[in-house]
């Protein structure tokens, strides 16, 4: 039996909110070194127990990261082919502590994004007629995401107009024009400690000024979260 | 499988077992972490699928904010220069010569300055849709994202969409940033920038990223 033959579909859950900083009590990830030993075993024996168990533990979050650095094109190959490499390393005995195998895959799945980038670029370079944007990942979300990313934005920019201008140039800056902390602070004559403390309040009061306009939306859910943890 | 009495030690040892925080995540989201934070929180979310949902709700959160904030941003630009162009022929109706001197003057300035006006964006590496959009005939200064890279010096390649090299100098990171300033681009289309270790060049150096723009 091979590994190819034995992955097994991907299993839907339902993911559950989780408090910041907490640690979820049935985290599929939070075994004990016994029980990681025991799942390393199962997959050297390549029982199919192991197989599965390895990929309901990891198939998400694999896809998620695949698809955040290389887009969505022939993901379902790229996940397939990770837990092939997963396995097949396991099995050679390449993981020395099975309480490391998360380290473990993180490695794996940063080495293949890195080896498809390269390999982009190559091909890139080495075409003639070359077309802009001809194997950049498209990442673009679908069109009800799209829909509801419009949506949003409409209601948050009627949001901006009530903060003041200086809780309104922290987000730009931040958010839009990606500049780091630490020119923000020298620029805005801000501490660090200052800065943050800055930027939570001014997305309490986005937050607090979009729920005031929706209250039964929700919409602003995750930046009054956001305000709480920070 | 669940936890048993182990799992407060291995915690303790493996901060990856913690749910990273939201600001933890946004960060992530952003890019703004250091390697270290970074190693965990990936670890974690590998094999964590709350935190992969609140992941995908932040990042859709996250994408209506920069729309909202860009939107906003732009209308605010534009009622500024509306302003600024009203003031400036109000001025120019006032018919005194040194009103008038003052009034060319500027609209001298308005004309020649901008094209000495340097353009400065931040630029990630070539992955996903996001294409830095840049006005032709400005002096251009790009911050490249070098997020893991060391701090050294690089060299940077400028090449068109056809391949050809247009431009080619140095540069060095610092803070996970390098800055290349490059001059005016005229020809409007798609260019790639590339960073190479120090002293490589397009055919045998060590390339360690690529970004893409657009001139327009």
């Amino acid at each position: 039996m091979t590994a190819s033959e034995t992955l097994p579909e991907p299993v839907a859950e339902t993911a559950t909110q989780t408090p910041e900083g907490s640690r979820e009590p049935n985290s599929r990830t939070n075994l004990s070194p016994a029980e990681w030993g025991t799942l390393v075993s199962q997959i050297k024996a390549g029982e199919d127990a192991g197989m599965e168990q390895l990929y309901k533990l990891f198939s998400r979050g694999i896809r998620y990261y695949l698809c955040r650095q290389l887009g969505p094109q022939e993901l379902e190959d790229k996940v397939h082919d990770t837990f092939l490499i997963v396995v097949n390393a396991i099995k050679r005995g390449d993981l020395r502590e099975p309480e490391r195998l998360m380290g473990f895959v993180r490695t794996v799945v940063r080495r293949q994004v890195a080896g498809y980038i390269e390999n982009a670029v190559h091909t890139r370079r080495d075409q003639t007629d070359l077309e802009h944007g001809a194997t950049v990942a498209d990442r673009k979300h679908n069109p009800e995401q799209e829909a509801m990313i419009r949506q949003k934005a409409e209601l948050m920019r009627s949001s901006l107009r009530a903060l003041s201008q200086r809780d309104r140039d922290i987000l730009i800056r931040f958010y839009l024009k990606e500049q780091p902390q630490e020119q923000i602070c020298e620029e805005m004559s801000l501490s660090e400690t200052q800065f943050r403390l800055l930027k939570s309040r001014a997305k309490a009061k986005f937050g607090e000024i979009g729920r005031k306009k929706l209250s039964s939306n929700g919409i602003f859910s995750v930046l009054l979260r956001t305000q709480v943890s920070s | 499988m669940r936890s048993t009495g182990f799992n407060s030690v291995l915690e303790m040892q493996q901060p990856e077992l913690q749910h990273p925080t939201e600001e933890t995540l946004e960060n992530f989201i952003l890019h703004r972490m250091q390697e270290e934070e970074l190693e965990a929180t990936e670890t974690h979310i590998l094999g964590c699928d709350s935190c992969v949902a609140r992941l995908e709700v932040m990042e859709i959160q996250l994408e209506a904010t920069k729309i909202a904030l860009a939107d906003f941003h732009n209308e605010t630009v534009e009622q500024n220069y509306a302003a600024a162009k009203t003031s400036r022929w109000s001025w120019l109706k006032i018919p005194t010569l040194s009103l008038a001197g003052a009034g060319a003057a500027l609209a001298i300035a308005l004309a020649i300055v901008p094209q000495f006006t340097t353009v400065e964006r931040n630029v990630s590496a070539v992955m996903g849709s996001e294409v830095t959009s840049l006005p032709a005939g400005h002096p251009l200064l790009l911050h490249l994202n070098a997020k893991d890279l060391p701090d050294e010096k690089v060299s940077v390649q400028v090449v068109s969409a056809d391949g050809n090299e247009v431009w080619k100098g140095d540069s060095s990171i610092h803070n996970a940033t390098a800055d290349a300033k490059l001059p005016k681009f005229h020809d409007k289309g798609n260019y790639l920038i590339r960073l190479y270790e120090n002293g490589g060049n397009s055919s045998e150096g060590n390339l360690l990223r690529e970004y893409s723009f657009e001139v327009e």
